[in-house]
């Protein structure tokens, strides 16, 4: 895989797969490095001390415990909704730039209206129907962000297919499923994975935007849920900087290594834009 | 690039320049004003399609028959005195003669009669007066309404229900449509002078001529926040002076801000309803069984639910249900108990025991005992609550999942008795509803969006009944004690804690009166007592 | 054509999907302690609103109600939906319009000027800047500058549109100070990510003839950057900031929160709770046919636009 090689050549990309790393690594170890049980009680509102690094919150519980534990959360949540959302995506590309006509119309038309729908209203109107549980979110966060991928992949379907190779691969008796192997999928491939790197960006946001309105799944200790009670039980308005700064901060982080990654994809798979990001 | 910042900067100090010198609103001369703030989710100043308003405009604009009292006993007002038939079916209002309108015209029991049969007729919320009231007849300044059956609790229903002109709503078909500019229109202490919704603004002028005397306050202004931590930074900042809400408690999380402002004070009292409490569905095992829910009664720890959830604010409640402040409180009944070992033997004791080791115990059909909690995803200290009782569950073998939905959803999984355990608040003048003593929340014939309508024991009914049905406070003491004993002896919810309400103000202003239903000290008799030190 | 039953679909989705919801909207108009099932009235409030009628008639009333103009009655506001929409939608547009244009114009120069000294420290602090501001969530941020500016600092006011301030003039300046908060933080968000697409498109043609060509006949740096490179990052950023115009309406909800701003994002999060169909239907289908617009303008746009296809 050119990957590795790829990664040294760009630095952006460099500095956000490593902050990425760092994340996903205590995403993994969440649990064992935390200090304390995230759900465990101790006095509430404590300052930051040895005992407590980030302080507690209003019931209690260790900040910095929940930090790492949600890393985890966050990140799961963020990669399943977009590995939602791309694979479903990918899925309807392919066969609507495959099939043609009617098919691809019928999906085409499907995507535009996803696509019009406003995001955060319909996240709502769903999130109400099927409940708050965390499963509901990826769900509901993938319905939204499939379109955008579908789109993309089509468009390069369609490219590829009208290519000087695969006509003379067709007129010489080469079907679909060859093509979409040897030519579309190659092709397709750095544009998908920029395209689920920042879905997973998004989708991080989604959930966290979601937990501010109060829809999250409060039984779920993610980075989301820990800003909706820092600034509802009055964290907040209490200036209580190591309660709400750091879920918000390392959002940001995750997305921003996150960005960094996704648009040297995107440079790898545009060469213009490849140029463009190289220091 | 750098006159382009010099140049953003000058706009800038330009602009606020400008406007601070067209800032404030101003004070003219010695009007005393007072600018309250509140959340409530108001939309337009229609006190029948406005759910919020119509609350508001008790407070203001117009007036009600007789008020609840800060001693818990009814306070004349339209109505200057009644009198109860025997059997409690025949009630008869004297209504004062010296009332007026704001736009002059006397206020007389024709208006009254006149009110409560619009209500009955044409308000969705008053739907309950339909089956009750037979006939309203008018006799010089008594109004007496007959019933068609005994019904003790009228006197603490038309605590919240207005009076409404005749003159201005006698050709209204549609209360909830009506775009009259006259619809505001009440015999109040203040009138409504302008309502504007993008500064989300209510302004509220002193009305000379009010029958009771002028109010103490010449202008009360109404501010609409999106979110608590905006009011509440407003009220440090000085943009308001007092905090208003009608059933809610100020949440103890948002009290520091305001100590640290300095000029902040508070008024306490022990709130009328329950902020946080649980219901059983007592439909479904094993909750039908009363030692399953004397169980869960035990496994909670109410004490860390007071400190943690409301900062030390709260009390651990008794198996009454409601709090002291009620009158007629039975205090034979003790506080709930946190025992987790009884709570493990009684389970034992119905055979839900944990077979397989894995912590969690089993029902009688054999698999793990996964309770569904029910509860308002709107309301972070319920959700917290929640939260902990899940925990205190776990930790006898219970294990549980938590929906928190929307007010809507909740409502409406709530009625398809889609749960196991409800958490839910029971509201002030909720407590007060029906049979009183919280009755409301429980007894299985009633109905609405808040109440649980989960429990039908015949001994119950039958004492809600005989509550409703007699209007002497010596019957109606003792059956509130006997309604109270029963929630002891069946359990059919449990309150998880009591508090302590606040209401904050800003120093300077004194001698408010704490009103239980209205919220606090933002009432119809705090304009009468409520006096600014300048 | 493909449009053109897009929105026939969308049309119908207004109306299926608030629906579908669980919740009875008449909770919501009188209030949630005195629900009482008992009593006509509560009936007749249905059969006013249309709300007993099988969903077939239901759905036909609502078709042809838009065909007409009447958008039907909100249930939250209790008056006409299309008051309620105009009123919201006018502070919304107040707030985005400045808002996306202000962000363009700012990403086009800075980006334009990050692209031209590609390496440098300026190009180093425009970028990381941005890049920082697009990735923070844009709510937490709004939270912050409204803790630091409004509430520690007293610079401006704690949100809202207008402290109900008189007419004219005052007026005027009452909703410009209440806006600036607001606005500059919109701004940024929008600035921050045309920033990113006008500087790679800069970049990206960075070393072409043409750009050679003009440096060779003498032209200034500047001049060359903003006359011939920029135009080559015209295309994107217009078709970009054609989809932001788009979005104006959908995009603002938690911006509007925190400020307390009565734009269309809070008027669709409260008629969510409340369950009113009618401005559910009706907010979810301008938003939708602006999309649509937008899109189809973005579509048609970038082929002119781009240099290399003329």
């Amino acid at each position: 895989m050119r990957l590795p090689a790829f990664i040294m050549q760009n630095r952006a990309a460099q500095v956000g797969a490593v902050v990425l790393l760092a994340f996903v690594v205590v995403a993994v170890l969440g649990s064992v490095i935390a200090p304390h049980d995230p759900w465990a009680h101790f006095g509430p509102f404590e300052s930051p001390s040895s005992v407590h690094p980030l302080g507690t919150n209003d019931v209690g519980q260790d900040i910095l415990s929940e930090l790492l534990v949600g890393a985890g959360v966050s990140l799961s949540v963020g990669a399943l909704a977009a590995m939602l959302a791309v694979g479903f995506g990918v899925f309807v590309g392919l066969v609507a730039g495959f099939r043609r006509g009617v098919v691809d119309n019928l999906l085409m038309g499907l995507t535009d209206i996803v696509l019009v729908i406003p995001a955060l209203p319909l996240v709502i109107l769903l999130a109400a129907y099927l409940g708050s549980s965390i499963w509901n979110v990826v769900l509901v966060i993938g319905v939204v962000f499939w379109p955008s991928t579908a789109r993309l992949v089509r468009s390069q379907v369609l490219t590829v297919r009208q290519s000087g190779y695969v006509e003379s691969a067709r007129a010489l008796g080469a079907g679909d499923a060859w093509i979409m192997r040897r030519h579309v999928l190659p092709n397709v491939f750095p544009l998908v994975i920029s395209k689920f790197v920042l879905t997973v960006a998004a989708a991080m946001l989604m959930e966290a935007s979601l937990s501010f309105l109060g829809l999250g799944d409060p039984m779920v200790k993610s980075w989301g849920m820990m800003l909706h009670y820092a600034f509802g039980r009055g964290g907040f308005i209490q200036g209580l900087w190591w309660w709400y700064l750091p879920p918000g901060l390392c959002i940001g982080l995750c997305i921003l290594a996150l960005t960094l990654i996704g648009l040297a994809f995107e440079g790898e798979s545009d060469p213009r834009l490849r140029r463009a990001l190289e220091r | 690039m750098r006159t382009l910042v010099i140049f953003a900067m000058a706009a800038l100090l330009a602009l606020t320049s400008l406007v601070a010198c067209v800032e404030g609103p101003a004070d003219s001369g010695e009007d005393v004003v007072l600018r309250v703030g509140t959340t409530k989710p108001f939309k337009t100043d229609s006190r029948f399609a406005d759910y919020w308003y119509g609350v508001l405009s008790n407070l203001t604009t117009h007036d009600s028959l007789i008020k609840l009292g800060p001693d818990m006993t009814p306070v004349p007002w339209l109505a200057e005195s009644w009198t109860i038939s025997d059997d409690s079916t025949e009630f008869t209002f004297t209504i004062v003669d010296n009332a007026t309108w704001h736009d002059g015209t006397p206020l007389t029991s024709a208006d009254v009669a006149f009110s409560i049969q619009y209500y009955r007729d044409r308000d969705p919320q008053a739907g309950w007066m339909q089956d009750l009231i037979e006939s309203v007849s008018v006799d010089g300044n008594d109004v007496t309404l007959s019933l068609t059956r005994p019904y003790g609790n009228l006197m603490t229903e038309f605590m919240t229900y207005s009076v409404i002109p005749e003159h201005v709503w006698g050709d209204v078909e549609d209360p909830l449509t009506y775009e009259g500019t006259d619809r505001t229109i009440g015999s109040g202490p203040f009138a409504l002078k302008s309502w504007d919704a993008a500064a989300g603004l209510f302004v509220f002028e002193i009305n000379d001529d009010y029958w009771r005397g002028e109010p103490n306050v010449d202008r009360v202004e109404f501010s609409v926040y999106r979110t608590m931590d905006a009011l509440v930074m407003a009220l440090a900042s000085g943009d308001v002076d007092t905090w208003w809400d009608y059933s809610g408690e100020f949440p103890y999380t948002h009290v520091p801000p305001l100590q640290d402002a300095g000029d902040i004070e508070f008024a306490t009292a022990t709130f009328l309803g329950v902020p946080a409490a649980l219901g059983f569905n007592l439909e479904r095992e094993p909750m039908s069984d009363l030692s399953f829910r004397q169980a869960v009664s035990y496994a909670i720890d109410y004490q860390q639910i007071a400190d943690l959830v409301f900062a030390g604010y709260g009390s651990v409640p008794t198996y009454g249900f409601v709090p002291p402040t009620h009158a007629n409180f039975n205090d034979d009944i003790p506080q709930m108990e946190f025992n987790q070992a009884k709570a493990a033997g009684l389970l034992d004791s119905i055979g839900i025991v944990d077979t397989d080791g894995d912590g969690i115990r089993e029902s009688e059909k054999g698999d793990d005992l996964t309770l569904t909690l029910l509860t308002r995803g709107d309301k972070t200290s319920i959700v917290r609550s929640t939260e902990m009782v899940a925990s205190n569950l776990r930790a006898v073998g219970i294990d549980s999942t938590v929906k928190a939905l929307d007010t809507s959803t909740w409502i409406a999984t709530k009625e398809e008795g889609d749960y196991d355990l409800v958490f839910f608040r029971a509201t002030p003048w909720g407590t007060l509803m029906h049979a009183s003593n919280a009755s409301g929340y429980f007894d299985a014939r009633r109905t609405g969006g808040g109440v649980l309508h989960n429990f039908g024991a015949e001994e119950y009914l039958d004492a809600c009944d005989a509550r409703l049905a007699t209007a002497l406070p010596e019957e109606q003491a003792e059956l509130d004690r006997t309604i109270q004993e029963l929630h002891q002896r069946y359990l059919p919810g449990i309150a998880l804690v009591w508090i302590e309400s606040v209401y904050p103000y800003r120093e300077g202003w004194e001698n408010w009166t704490i009103d239980h239903i209205y919220g606090g000290v933002v009432n119809s008799f705090s304009w009468f007592t409520v006096t600014r030190k300048d | 054509m493909r449009y053109l039953i897009a929105l026939f679909v969308i049309v119908s989705l207004g109306f299926i999907l608030p629906r579908l919801m669980p919740g009875d909207p008449l909770m919501n108009i009188v209030g949630e302690e005195a629900y009482y099932a008992s009593g006509g009235a509560l009936d007749e409030l249905r059969s006013d609103l249309g709300l007993n009628q099988p969903l077939i008639v239901q759905y036909g009333r609502y078709l042809g109600g838009l065909l007409i103009g009447d958008w039907g009655y909100s249930y939250l506001y209790l008056r006409p939906v299309f008051e309620s929409i105009s009123e919201h939608m006018g502070w919304t547009l107040l707030l985005m319009l400045p808002a996306v244009v202000l962000g363009a114009a700012i990403a086009a120069v800075l980006g334009g000027l990050a692209a031209w000294n590609r390496g440098s420290r300026k190009d180093a602090g425009l970028t990381g800047a941005f890049l920082l501001a697009y990735s923070m969530p844009h709510y937490w941020l709004a939270m912050l500058v409204l803790f630091v500016f409004s509430f520690h600092l007293g610079w401006f006011p704690l949100g809202k549109a207008t402290s109900g301030a008189a007419s004219s003039l005052p007026y005027v300046v009452d909703v410009g100070w209440h806006m600036l908060l607001p606005l500059a933080v919109v701004t940024v968000f929008k600035a921050a990510y045309d920033f990113l697409i006008v500087r790679s498109s800069v970049v990206s043609i960075y070393g072409e003839d043409y750009i050679l060509m003009a440096q060779a006949k003498g032209l200034s740096s500047m001049a060359v950057l903003f006359k011939h490179a920029l135009r080559n990052a015209l295309a994107p950023l217009l078709t970009v900031t054609a989809i932001q115009f788009g979005m104006i309406f959908s995009g603002t909800l938690l911006i509007e929160v925190v400020f307390s701003w009565p734009g269309m994002g809070t008027l669709m999060y409260d008629a969510i709770g409340a369950r009113d169909y009618p401005l559910l239907q009706a907010a979810f289908l301008i938003v939708a046919i602006c999309v649509l617009i937008a899109n189809f303008v973005a579509d048609m746009l970038y082929p002119k636009l781009d240099p290399r296809t003329r």
